[in-house]
């Protein structure tokens, strides 16, 4: 409850599009993401642990958020659904999305999505050092553009 | 040319009659008979070669039809071990990752973080370690069970003796250190006989005791026998926890493969394979397995009930 409420007034005080919203079921992802990307950049993260949170998160700070970070097996529905709820949603339709994946075989699925689209796949276990690249890829081309 | 033939074999005819004594007409009888014979096995020759060649088109057809099925339960086996497959990946490198990315975070940012922080992210990594050591032994289970399963050795087993070892076992691994304790009811019975594979039956056991173990603080685990004469006739089980209980649209799915109950905390120690492997075994014997909250109090039930009556050739 008290993280949420920091959760968001962190976000409300942030400027535009400086946020990531990171999903994942998985606690002790979001505890690195947090980590390496407070240490390392000056963005924010935004923790949902399940695609419904996400997807009521994606839209509370839609304004925020400049990357989306999906993993591909959720509890409650796969990264795939998720993804095409963003892009079916205005708002949302624009924000880069990278797909964190354990399983090598979903490439080519992923590679579906990707034509045309600001789509990228980042493969765990990946290193401290990939995941500020990628972060840094896209975020940094958003403040350029 | 037909007049020839006519010519020819009257003179045949009458040279027959002539050498055997038999008159003209019965030799021409004779004859005509003898070519309707040959015309009739010829066409019974020709109808058998007819019947053998549909015959061998129907086998075709059946055993293509038969090939085909097959095919297509190959094809849907291999879909759902891909599935597994993908899953025990995923679930594997996930838990990988967690370790690997906290550990190489602190350990080239040492003096960065606090005591409490650094604290509690080796927690962590200590307790997905122990995730990761979970998974593999219940992957292994599961595993083993789908290689034994087709040659299981049913035997007689007393349910009433492999609960209270089972309880033992888990008062000497889980309970020395924790305030829950265990108490089986099973009033007046003494023995509760059923068919089953030994190993099997203990596996179901102890996962459904160290699932009720994990997710119950404090407090008490009540283990009911009875029996049961509904629609099946046999000895139920009942282990009832005081711990976080299940969402009601989550009762059955729990017991699918990877499939985690909502409540548990994100990346908790439970790995998804406890539970359908209990499914399985239950299955394996003929039996059924559910789950349901508890009335008015805290914390969830699991029963399974195993028929009394098995074929041991199962």
């Amino acid at each position: 409850m008290l993280d949420e409420l920091i959760q968001t007034i962190i976000a409300t005080q942030i400027p535009e599009r400086n946020s990531i919203l990171f999903i994942d079921d998985e606690a002790i992802c979001h505890d690195i993401v947090n980590l390496v990307l407070r240490y390392s950049t000056n963005y924010n993260v935004i923790n949902a642990y399940s695609g419904k949170e996400a997807l009521a998160l994606a839209q509370q700070f839609n304004k925020k958020l400049g990357l989306i970070f999906i993993d591909i097996l959720l509890s409650d529905m796969n990264g795939y659904q998720i993804y095409k709820l963003i892009r079916e949603n205005e708002v949302l339709a624009n924000i880069p999305i990278v797909f964190q994946s354990g399983v090598i075989n979903q490439i080519s699925e992923i590679n579906q999505l990707i034509i045309g689209k600001e789509v990228d796949i980042i493969h765990k276990p990946y290193k401290n050092d990939e995941l500020i690249n990628i972060v840094n890829k896209y975020m940094r081309k958003k403040a350029i553009t | 040319m037909l007049n020839t033939i006519m010519n020819v074999s009257e003179k045949f005819c009458r040279f027959l009659s002539d050498t055997t004594n038999i008159s003209l007409d019965n030799i021409q009888l004779i004859l005509i008979c003898s070519a309707l014979l040959v015309i009739i096995f010829y066409f019974i020759y020709k109808v058998k070669l007819l019947l053998i060649k549909v015959r061998r088109e129907f086998q075709t057809e059946v055993h293509v039809v038969e090939l085909k099925n097959k095919l297509l339960r190959i094809e849907e086996e291999l879909k759902s071990k891909t599935a597994i497959f993908n899953y025990t990946n995923h679930e594997i490198r996930t838990i990988i990752h967690g370790i690997s990315g906290l550990s190489q975070f602190i350990s080239e940012n040492w003096g960065l973080l606090d005591d409490a922080e650094l604290r509690k992210h080796i927690n962590s990594i200590s307790e997905n370690s122990i995730r990761l050591k979970n998974f593999m032994d219940e992957l292994l289970d599961l595993l083993k069970f789908n290689i034994d399963k087709n040659r299981a050795n049913f035997v007689e087993i007393n349910l009433v003796n492999s609960v209270n070892q089972v309880i033992e076992q888990c008062k000497k691994l889980f309970l020395f250190n924790k305030d829950v304790k265990i108490i089986f009811n099973h009033g007046e019975i003494r023995k509760a006989i059923i068919y089953g594979n030994t190993i099997m039956i203990d596996q179901l056991l102890f996962n459904l005791f160290t699932n009720a173990i994990k997710y119950t603080n404090q407090g008490f685990i009540n283990v009911n026998l009875s029996f049961v004469n509904d629609d099946i006739l046999g000895w139920k089980v009942s282990i009832s926890d005081e711990g976080i209980g299940i969402e009601d649209d989550e009762l059955k799915s729990i017991f699918e493969l990877f499939v985690r109950g909502s409540r548990t905390s994100h990346g908790s120690i439970g790995t998804g394979l406890g539970l359908n492997l209990c499914n399985e075994i239950v299955l394996n014997h003929k039996g059924t397995i559910w789950a349901e909250n508890n009335n008015g109090k805290k914390g969830a039930t699991f029963n399974f009930i195993i028929t009394i009556f098995q074929d041991s050739s199962v």
